[in-house]
């Protein structure tokens, strides 16, 4: 069991914005997505997030290459993300092959890959499981809803916390 | 906090994706290259902090990777190879490697000596303890990290650097094998020999006014190895 699964993982916090996440991933997301068209939608109001930028940029990065994956060369592939009740949900979605209902159950299990994947050692499921590790040590949770065919769209998120202080600032 | 770029050097995408998984998460940025050709570019283009090159790539190997690389670039590069023989690691090492790992390894252990790798190659900024060292027509000038015989510069790697800086600072004593290990590549090293004893090839075909006669760099057999010099300045 890693030090993430064990709930022993160690992040460094601090404020950020969920654009800053993505500039600091840029190059890495730029790398996995070369071949595919990318687009981000990200609402100019959201609050800043208290996150380990490094980590949750692992997950941004393996869920990109992941989309990449699955979607095939010149596929479209969306980051997005939205205000969901106390919450900021990221999420990215593609255009792909889609995953089963089946499958979905699993999709974050430890070791389990999506069918086709025999040959992978190291296929979906491992990064996935480590996904969730990072984004509950958040205190958030990591989702996904795919249609066969049409598409996938991951999404997890992080809480909205109060900055310490804010209530004090002025209007 | 800096950007670390990564080339990964490698045409299995399994591993690929391992490794870009797993190196992300210590904060690198990991680029990549599926053989030797577009490694050179990846080199050229984004300027990479380290290099992991697998040495069985298809075409063109590693070993032709990394000599025409070590004819233009000091990137640190660690050699990845499924060939666990000494002869490759030794191979690996001469043709410039700063490190050689065998596959299957553990990330913790990769991680481990790619920070080890990083941190050798950082530029010391630590004051030196004497501004400078003359030996014959050998001269080294430890402000500005410059080495020069006969007045011509010799372009020495960081960890050929740190060895003879090492060497010039004790001379007249003799180093122990685990201390040079242990100082210039880090305590997990003080075993690995064969490391110093390339490194030491090189620094003497460098140095050495005829790299034949060990005039310099002397081998105390079973212990370590000394910097002797008659008219030390």
């Amino acid at each position: 069991m890693s030090h993430l699964e064990s709930g022993a993982m160690k992040l460094e916090k601090d404020w950020y914005q969920v654009s800053e996440i993505l500039e600091w991933a840029d190059r890495s997301l730029r790398e996995v997505t070369r071949d595919h068209e990318v687009s981000t939608e990200l609402p100019p109001d959201l609050p800043d997030v208290l996150v380990d930028r490094v980590r949750v940029g692992q997950v941004l990065i393996n869920l990109c290459e992941n989309a990449a994956k699955y979607s095939g060369r010149g596929g479209q592939i969306l980051i997005s993300a939205e205000i969901s009740g106390d919450s900021i949900v990221i999420s990215v979605a593609d255009k792909g092959e889609g995953i089963s209902p089946r499958e979905m159950e699993r999709v974050f299990d430890r070791f389990y890959r999506v069918a086709g994947e025999y040959d992978s050692e190291e296929g979906i499921g491992l990064g996935l499981s480590i996904c969730r590790g990072i984004v509950e040590a958040h205190y958030g949770e990591i989702w996904v809803e795919s249609k066969v065919g049409k598409g996938s769209k991951f999404s997890f998120s992080l809480p909205i916390e109060e900055k310490e202080g804010s209530r004090l600032r002025l209007p | 906090m800096a950007h670390t770029y990564i080339l990964v050097v490698d045409d299995d995408e399994k591993i690929v994706k391992f490794l870009r998984f797993n190196l992300s998460g210590e904060g690198w940025h990991v680029l990549t290259a599926r053989d030797g050709a577009e490694a050179l570019r990846v080199v050229e283009k984004d300027s990479p902090d380290l290099v992991l090159l697998d040495i069985m790539l298809p075409r063109v190997d590693g070993f032709e990777v990394l000599r025409q690389l070590r004819q233009w670039s000091q990137v640190p590069i660690i050699g990845l190879s499924a060939r666990g023989d000494t002869a490759d690691k030794v191979k690996c090492l001469n043709l410039g490697a700063d490190d050689y790992i065998t596959k299957p390894f553990g990330i913790n252990e990769l991680i481990a000596r790619i920070k080890a790798v990083l941190r050798r190659n950082k530029v010391d900024d630590s004051a030196p303890t004497t501004p400078d060292f003359k030996c014959g027509e050998l001269k080294v000038d430890f402000l500005i990290r410059q080495v020069t015989r006969d007045g011509q510069e010799l372009k020495l790697t960081p960890t050929e650097y740190k060895l003879l800086r090492e060497l010039a600072l004790g001379v007249g004593h003799t180093l122990s094998y685990r201390y040079l290990l242990g100082k210039i590549w880090g305590p997990e090293y003080k075993t690995e020999r064969e490391y110093l004893h390339v490194y030491i090839g090189h620094l003497r075909a460098k140095i050495e006014p005829d790299p034949k006669d060990h005039d310099h760099i002397v081998c105390m057999p079973g212990v370590g190895y000394r910097f002797q010099c008659q008219e030390v300045a």
